[in-house]
């Protein structure tokens, strides 16, 4: 975790109601209207996933459902993609 | 959900929701599909965060017969009490078009019968189809472009649209896409910080490309603007700069460019090291084109255009009888060619119905709208498009593929030994076949083996979709 990329939601922007997710096993605030992927990053939170062959860390890239490198398991459900799955109160997800 | 729909529309970015808006209202049950969790595709995600009505343009829009600008669609949008007829679902996948335009549909577990985490397949039967799927970014890989931290220009604007949520405190702005300086003035608009932006283009290319916006001198306007309020804010911006590397061993940490010449080759001996916590870069966009090559709509190749694109008529049909494409898989334009396209396809679905639209003139000035669009179309694509040299020039430990993970070197050697089309280079390769099934990839591949053998697009040949499109659990399959 990178302490200076830490707290970076928006001070003007509108937010929905706290929740809190597991993430890896520790709780992790967020709120309604983020999708996973954005809540993710805002905790620190960068690499997603550990690619297959070579071992190199991935994350976020192209934020629309497109690249499949935003994958994680949500509720035991895995490969899901984290930008295109709003954040509910509860959600357990698992990172690589 | 029923099972069947007079229209199914794929698509609620622009141009879905335009044709929605222009079908609704002639007793049609018209169906939107989406696959994200709220309506506006790209342009207009920010706008449309409530689910439950709909949204419409201001008539005000098209009645005026001039070219309309991405600002102005965003600023007419409202929202409106959802139109009788009008269902929308979204997080649903199009996975396949079969023969009858009828839809294999993966749905989110709320509108399965019983429960199912894994959500579950439904098939549609649409009357008349109109895909307005989109576009997506493209890029010109290099050496670490896969370290978390390095993004889409998009995938930067649409954390902070979508979730309020800045992607680093400080950011660097790479590529050949306008996006950049719209991406720079939404970070400082948030209190972030563009540590630079790092233009690929040289300022006399950009001028070169200013009589192509005939109908379009505003947009000249706008971007000068836009240059003019970046350096009042103090903004290091740099032209004729590619990025060469990504460094860092768990995230990006330094980013290194090269200068370029007027051609778009390397300087050598012009590497300058960047500091750096997130990386936002692209090259332009490539039409979401999977689900009409899947339908077996046929496709044309014009780089004015965007690459690969669906064919149409006048009318906005495909060569599929009864499926109709809008938007940005006829032709990357932006929101204005959506806009008027999306229109034009629902009024020409309305017409073959026997549905009267009121006078012809409206349907003419939207045909008017649409032509001037052409203009904008080239500037926009060239602009973004990177010289075959670049190709080229890219080292043989780059990763193209990022899911298959395949590097520039394997693609050369199997290039070298006789696997120039798309298709036998993709099989020689598995280049396309991970998880994204070569939405990433294949553009790039594509202009790696124009450059690398001089063979003309029609002989390196376009890409080819089976169903389904997009993953989805074999548990969706098996639920009843």
């Amino acid at each position: 975790m990178n302490n200076a990329d830490t707290d970076l939601r928006i001070s003007s922007a509108n937010r929905g109601t706290k929740i809190t997710l597991q993430v890896d096993g520790v709780p992790c605030t967020a709120y309604e209207g983020e999708t996973v992927h954005a809540a993710l990053l805002a905790e620190g939170i960068r690499v997603l996933r550990i690619a297959g062959k070579t071992g190199e860390p991935r994350g976020i890239f192209c934020g629309m459902g497109i690249c499949y490198e935003c994958r994680v398991t949500i509720n035991g459900v895995p490969d899901q993609l984290a930008c295109m799955t709003l954040a509910t109160d509860g959600m357990q997800i698992e990172t690589r | 959900m029923k099972q069947a729909y007079d229209v199914v529309i794929v698509g609620s970015g622009v141009a879905g929701i335009a044709a929605a808006n222009t079908l609704a209202g002639h007793g049609l049950e018209i169906l939107v599909i989406d696959e994200n969790p709220q309506a506006g595709g790209q342009i207009l995600r920010q706008h449309c965060r409530v689910t439950d009505g709909f949204w419409e343009f201001d008539p005000r829009l098209e009645r005026s017969g001039r070219t309309v600008s991405t600002q102005k669609i965003v600023q007419s949008l409202r929202p409106v009490p959802r139109p009788k007829g009008i269902t929308c679902v979204h997080q649903a996948r199009v996975l396949g078009i079969f023969p009858d335009r009828q839809l294999l549909v993966h749905v989110p577990d709320p509108l399965c019968p019983g429960s199912s985490v894994s959500g579950c397949m439904m098939e549609i039967d649409a009357g008349y189809l109109l895909l307005a799927t989109g576009a997506r970014e493209r890029f010109l890989p290099f050496k670490g472009w896969t370290l978390p931290g390095v993004m889409s220009l998009g995938a930067a604007q649409i954390l902070m649209k979508s979730s309020g949520i800045l992607p680093a405190r400080h950011t660097l702005i790479a590529g050949t896409s306008p996006l950049q300086t719209v991406l720079a003035l939404e970070i400082l608009k948030n209190k972030g910080n563009v540590t630079a932006i790092l233009d690929e283009n040289h300022f006399a290319k950009k001028l070169g490309l200013l009589p192509l916006l005939k109908h379009h001198g505003f947009l000249a306007g706008e971007g000068a603007m836009q240059m003019l309020s970046l350096m009042i804010r103090k903004v290091r911006f740099r032209q004729g700069v590619r990025v060469t590397e990504a460094r860092g061993k768990n995230e990006v940490t330094a980013v290194v460019t090269a200068d370029l010449d007027r051609k778009g080759n390397k300087i050598p001996g012009t590497s300058q090291i960047y500091s750096a916590s997130a990386l936002a870069v692209g090259h332009g966009f490539s039409p979401n084109i999977e689900l009409p090559v899947q339908a077996g709509c046929a496709l044309d190749y014009d780089a004015d255009r965007g690459g690969w694109v669906v064919r149409v008529d006048h009318a906005l049909e495909t060569s599929v009888v009864k499926v109709y494409a809008a938007g940005e898989i006829t032709g990357i334009a932006g929101a204005g060619k959506s806009f008027v396209e999306g229109k034009l396809a629902a009024l020409s679905i309305l017409e073959k119905l026997g549905k009267k639209t009121g006078p012809d003139r409206y349907a003419q000035k939207l045909v008017r709208m649409q032509k001037q669009q052409r203009g904008y179309a080239s500037f926009l694509n060239q602009l973004c498009q990177v010289p075959a040299s670049a190709y080229e020039a890219i080292d043989d430990d780059v990763l193209i593929c990022r899911c298959e993970e395949i590097s520039m070197g394997e693609i050369r050697k199997q290039i070298a030994k006789g696997f120039v089309t798309t298709g036998s280079l993709k099989k020689a390769t598995r280049c396309g076949m991970g998880r994204c099934q070569g939405r990433i990839c294949q553009p790039v591949l594509f202009d790696i083996l124009l450059a690398l053998t001089g063979q003309t697009p029609d002989q390196t040949g376009s890409p080819s979709f089976r169903a389904p499109v997009k993953n989805v659990p074999m548990a969706a399959f098996l639920h009843p």
